[in-house]
């Protein structure tokens, strides 16, 4: 089975590996992740990722980032160096992140504070408090995970910000002030970050604005970063992300693979 | 074993422990990462201190039971 074709898949979450898990007769798939265990947001510990990892029948390297595609090869560093991998087509399994400032649309200076939540929740986790008084700007999986973190670290006192109205519920804590169908428009303060203002014309005292609203692709190799020479794209962008959207993700992405190694065989 | 991180929680697996240059060497993986633990003459204040109490919690209880076994 040496002729089966190369396929590299960036992200060794359950969407890469179920991805690999059905590639697995058809291609010779290595799967590449900056973090040194498989299973992505979901941990290592996952009972699909206990069961897809091994099963996936793909060469796992983990701990390498991968960095650039150039339509025929995949460059990754890990701790033996930069390493070229050649590849018939590259899948992109990286997950997802909350939409950044610009996206939001929120201007002002640019003063230190502003963070996404999946840091500030990463941090928190660590016992690093991103604020005291932090602002989140979200309603959905992120922003209730950022809430309960942020408080669970040390924040005296939060407010949740949710421009769309989609609050996933209210959160239990006098402690957490809740505005919803608002969005904040601008922020100010130097060097950190000392107000944001509403679209309602409120302007709101906080250390910190915690970013957890929208869901957007995360690309971050170059060269795959839009439609790419055959880049293929496993990035389900549901909110809160489930293993069922993740492996559904995965099996699509294989057959848009299959697709395309089936066309470059044709004579 | 588990090791906690600045990029979350991770398996630690050892591989051997050995001797080299007066320091104890744990060789394992944290994760897919190639990892070592070197433990020198000059660490044992730290870790002293460190497992001070747990020591002596652990003696305490060891001589109790003794006591209660010569009765």
């Amino acid at each position: 089975m040496s002729d089966r074709p190369p396929v590299a898949i960036v992200g060794a979450g359950i969407t890469g590996l179920a991805c690999a898990h059905a590639l697995r007769d058809v291609a010779r798939v290595t799967v590449v992740d900056r973090v040194p265990v498989p299973g992505g947001v979901h941990g290592w510990e996952a009972a699909e990722t206990r069961e897809l990892a091994p099963a996936c029948g793909a060469q796992l390297r983990l701990g390498e980032t991968a960095i650039r595609w150039d339509g025929l090869t995949l460059l990754a560093i890990g701790q033996d160096g930069p390493q070229q991998m050649g590849a018939a087509a590259l899948v992109i399994a990286t997950g997802a992140r909350p939409l950044g400032r610009a996206e939001l649309g929120i201007a002002g200076g640019r003063p230190a504070g502003i963070v996404a939540a999946t840091v500030a929740c990463h941090l928190a986790e660590n016992g690093l408090l991103v604020g005291r008084r932090p602002l989140i700007v979200g309603g959905g999986d992120w922003a209730m995970r950022a809430v309960s973190e942020l408080r669970a670290a040390g924040a005296e006192r939060a407010t949740l910000v949710c421009p769309d109205g989609l609050l996933r519920e209210r959160p239990n804590d006098g402690a957490v002030h809740v505005r919803e169908h608002d969005r904040v428009v601008s922020v100010a303060g130097t060097p950190r970050v000392r107000t944001a203002t509403l679209a309602s014309g409120e302007t709101l005292g906080c250390d910190a604005v915690v970013l957890a609203h929208g869901v957007a692709a995360l690309r971050n190799v170059d060269g795959a970063v839009w439609a790419g020479d055959r880049a293929v794209y496993a990035q389900p962008l549901a909110d809160p992300a489930t293993v069922a959207q993740a492996r559904a993700a995965g099996a699509e992405a294989a057959a848009a693979v299959r697709s395309l190694i089936d066309r470059e065989e044709r004579p | 074993m588990k090791v906690t991180s600045p990029i979350g929680e991770l398996p630690f697996v050892v591989h051997g422990v050995s001797l080299h240059d007066r320091h104890v060497v744990v060789e394992g993986e944290l994760g897919s990462w190639r990892s070592r633990i070197e433990v020198g003459a000059e660490d044992l204040p730290m870790l002293g201190r460190a497992l001070r109490r747990p020591l002596i919690a652990a003696g305490l209880g060891l001589a109790g039971i003794a006591l209660l076994r010569r009765r």
